[in-house]
């Protein structure tokens, strides 16, 4: 019907084709044994939720309320006996190697009953994919370590992700505004390393993490081009937690302040700094956007798995107090107009995993997961016997060939309109889920009336924890202006973003 | 709103406001523990010797025998700063209302206008059930020439505050109800721990359960569906008024911080989908100092229909303070989240009293029936 080179011009039209329907793409490219992963992943969140989450739920809301300082180490130290911890850190890096993008249906199903003990594991996926950004194998691989035999020792290890400042929350997510905002974290070049001032607020996790992924600034005058990230690690000298912060929700999942005074932080734990940034073919500005858009194109997808479970959640509580209250006479979930509100409730769920799903398909093509999704390496990485992968792969990464290496197929050879489409659709898998769950959570408030406003139906709670997912990752207006300058208005020469 | 049209109530306005700012702002955090912090005993005290619980008491029973409009001006100064308060009076208001529709002036009289104290005036009661939707009443049984209750009722308002509590029950296999008055201090009556709540932390709620407890019906046989809707109708612009005065708190805290807060070089205020989001909440809050005057208005007046506009209002209303809280804690992203800011009790306070006299979806198809009625 059409020539080929007709087919590609009218495909390459805004919106293009590639940005359309990535899962269509991605099917076909996909290892089958992602779907089995994928399953098992489902199932297990399932037990863990029948064994851990689901009997701790109110409880552990209702003891942080009590307890302001309390903090849920027992539950870490139970997700850590589960191997939860280290299930999708790669197997090349020393991890169980489950999918990545499958660590978002589990997250899905805790957050349908839990979402502070889902940020309890997920967060530390953050700080993971963090650190996987900067591509630093060395690092990398010396921190992965500690995570998995925190796991065989029983000392649970996590990983934070240290970004948001007391005064640069959105500056510090966008280089269009980090020269304009109050970017105060300094890190100094000093001999065989840097010297870190400053600190770091509503850190998910940080009291019960390991190490923590901070960005920092080598010049605070033109924060956008000198980002120093830096793995430090608790117990550093010049390196403390202040206050663990009094949220409205999520409270089992601690938001804590960081402090760094005159913290050292030797070059052995230097991620990336504009020395190792000025070597990749992007200015250094670019690379810290690169960076950022790389980890939020992930972990937005992530919280779009957060959003849809307490969407899913909310649901879930006012579909059962349906079933089993009257009102006015018969079951409330035999009223038409209470049907129409659970079928919206239920839409608001499919189309958020939808979004979410999407997202992931287009790291998996485009993002993080590129390499491991290649049907050959996929494999060849799964089956590989472990004497390969403790013996070998080590040495390959611990090497600046690794590095190097890395880098280049996931930094220097991401285009910019891969940047965009995975950024742009992380947004948009953040934004439709997280609307979504704090709309499933008021609706269900509303259908549930007194029995709702009760802590003990944990419908009220996932309206409190819902809220938080509109904030973090970047507040979801942000979220709309970058997936409007991803995807939005990214052809239109006319545009200019963040210059009101 | 601006119904300060005599000497008296601008007199009541400016005490109310002074009194959210002198006394509620300042242990707002603090008071918003409760249950595992300690009951604001000393600020109820004071806002009952002010009289804010007496507003419409009639005077010949002891209150100030003051207009829905009265009450509501108060009750929106107040729940600016602090909704707690005004929730807690609008319970006692509704109870009061029952007990007015119901005939029982000698109850309040002798009574209620007489108290010392609040927990003498105050009158518990299921705020946020109506029991003809779902039924949630009490079994009514005739002892010799005495009438007992037996079983549970959930989510008493006040029930852990107030002496005495209005409980709807039925006799066994009856389908119509009608309220009782209780004394809570009877040993028959089991009184739970609070209740851990949403919003409203110091307008607190218990589950109590009856073993033969004494009680004395109020009204005329089975008028207990009666007596909800008359007294939920009058109310109903009082709840809008609190959540009036909740949105109203919750943009002048998102404003003082969009002014002060920087992002990108310059104030938050300065960005264009900032000062949109501000200008809807403005929005919202203007209708509803609208709808609410009138809604005062009319139910003071009586005019035709005055129920379907009192009703009108405070599904509209409620729903605009969901909508403007909601953004509210947006507007100051991260801080808004944490409890040493207003905006996210503010969240919960507007979510939970917008169930008040029962559920958000029915209200609008009870206005339809009026209409069509």
């Amino acid at each position: 019907m059409l020539k080929t080179s007709d087919v590609k011009a009218y495909c390459a039209r805004e919106p293009q084709f590639e940005d359309i329907i990535c899962s269509l793409r991605a099917v076909s490219k996909q290892p089958k044994g992602m779907l089995k992963e994928t399953r098992e992943v489902i199932a297990l969140a399932r037990k863990f939720n029948d064994q851990i989450v689901r009997p701790y739920a109110a409880e552990l809301d209702r003891r942080v309320q009590e307890d302001p300082d309390y903090l849920p180490h027992e539950f870490v130290e139970e997700a850590n006996r589960w191997g939860l911890y280290s299930l999708w850190i790669p197997r090349i890096f020393g991890g169980k190697g489950y999918s990545l993008p499958s660590i978002c249906h589990f997250l899905e199903e805790i957050t349908s009953v839990c979402a502070a003990m889902a940020n309890l594991i997920g967060v530390h996926y953050l700080g993971v994919a963090t650190l996987i950004a900067t591509w630093n194998t060395n690092i990398i691989q010396r921190v992965f370590n500690d995570v998995v035999e925190g796991e065989k020792s029983g000392h649970p290890c996590l990983v934070s992700l240290a970004l948001t400042e007391p005064g640069a929350g959105t500056d510090i997510e966008e280089t269009d505004l980090m020269d304009r905002g109050n970017i105060a974290c300094h890190a100094q070049k000093v001999d065989g390393g840097y010297r870190v001032n400053g600190s770091k607020v509503f850190i998910s996790n940080g009291h019960l993490s390991t190490w923590h992924m901070l960005f920092s600034f080598a010049d605070l005058e033109k924060p956008s081009a000198n980002l120093v990230m830096l793995a430090v690690r608790t117990g550093t000298q010049g390196f403390s937690f202040g206050r663990k912060e009094q949220k409205m929700g999520q409270k089992g999942c601690p938001a804590s302040e960081l402090r760094f005074d005159d913290c050292f932080v030797p070059d052995e734990y230097v991620c990336l700094d504009p020395a190792q940034a000025s070597r990749l073919s992007r200015s250094r500005a670019e690379t810290t956007m690169q960076v950022i858009d790389y980890v939020f194109s992930a972990s937005r997808a992530g919280v779009g798995a957060f959003g849809t479970g307490v969407a899913r959640g909310a649901y879930e509580a006012a579909l059962k107090f349906a079933s089993q209250t009257e009102v006015c006479g018969k079951l409330l979930i035999n009223h038409e107009w209470a049907q129409c509100m659970l079928a919206e409730m239920h839409k608001n769920v499919l189309i958020s995993r939808n979004a979410y799903v999407e997202s992931n398909y287009a790291n998996g093509m485009y993002g993080m997961y590129k390499t491991l999704h290649i049907k050959s390496i996929y494999y060849l990485v799964k089956y590989a016997p472990t004497v390969v992968l403790k013996k070998l792969v080590p040495l390959f990464m611990q090497s600046p060939l690794g590095t190097w290496l890395m880098r280049k197929m996931h930094c220097d050879w991401q285009t910019d309109a891969e940047i965009e489409r995975t950024s742009g659709l992380g947004s948009l898998a953040k934004i439709t889920a997280t609307d979504a769950g704090v709309q499933n959570a008021q609706m269900a408030l509303d259908l549930m009336g007194q029995a709702g406003l009760r802590q003990e139906w944990i419908a009220e709670k996932h309206l409190r924890d819902a809220k938080l997912m509109q904030i973090y990752e970047g507040t979801n207006q942000l979220n709309r202006l970058n997936l409007f300058k991803c995807l939005g208005g990214r052809r239109l020469p006319q545009v200019s973003v963040f210059t009101d | 709103m601006n119904h300060a049209a005599n000497t008296e109530m601008q007199m009541l306005a400016r005490a109310a406001s002074e009194f959210a700012s002198g006394e509620l702002i300042s242990h707002r955090q603090e008071t918003d523990r409760f249950p595992f912090g300690p009951f604001y005993t000393t600020i109820l005290e004071k806002a009952f010797k002010l009289d804010f619980l007496h507003i419409t008491l009639p005077a010949a029973m002891g209150g100030m025998g003051m207009s829905i409009t009265a009450l509501c001006m108060v009750l929106e100064r107040l729940c600016r700063e602090d909704a707690s308060l005004g929730a807690l009076i609008l319970t006692h208001c509704f109870a009061q209302e029952i007990l007015i529709q119901a005939g029982a002036a000698e109850i309040l009289e002798n009574r209620v206008g007489r108290a010392e104290a609040p927990e003498r005036f105050l009158i518990a009661c299921p705020l946020f059930n109506n029991p003809s939707e779902i039924r949630h009443v009490a079994r009514l049984e005739k002892k010799g020439d005495r009438l007992t209750l037996s079983g549970q009722i959930d989510y008493m308002v006040l029930g852990g505050v107030a002496d005495l509590a209005l409980v709807p029950a039925a006799g066994e296999g009856q389908a119509s109800w009608v309220y009782c008055l209780v004394d809570l201090r009877q040993p028959s009556v089991s009184i739970s721990e609070p209740v851990l709540s949403h919003g409203l932390r110091c307008c607190p709620a218990v589950d109590l359960k009856f073993q033969n407890a004494e009680a004395v019906p109020v009204g005329v046989d089975n008028g207990g569906h009666t007596l909800f809707e008359a007294a939920a109708a009058k109310l109903s612009v009082a709840a809008a008024a609190i959540s009036a005065g909740i949105m109203k708190g919750s943009f002048d805290e998102a404003l003082a911080y969009a002014k002060e807060r920087e992002q990108g070089g310059h104030k938050l205020v300065g960005w264009s989908d900032m000062r949109k989001m501000l200008a809807d909440m403005a929005v919202h809050i203007e209708i509803a100092d609208m709808v609410v005057s009138k809604g005062c208005q009319s139910v003071d007046q009586g005019a035709k229909g005055w129920e379907k506009r009192a009703l009108a209002a405070a599904i509209h209303v409620q729903e605009s303070a969901v909508q403007v809280t909601t953004d509210g804690v947006q507007a100051l992203g991260g801080v808004g989240y944490m409890q040493d800011f207003g905006q996210e009790k503010r969240f919960r306070d507007a979510k939970h009293i917008q169930a008040c006299f029962g559920l958000t979806p029915l209200k609008r198809i009870k206005l339809l029936e009026q209409i069509i009625a």
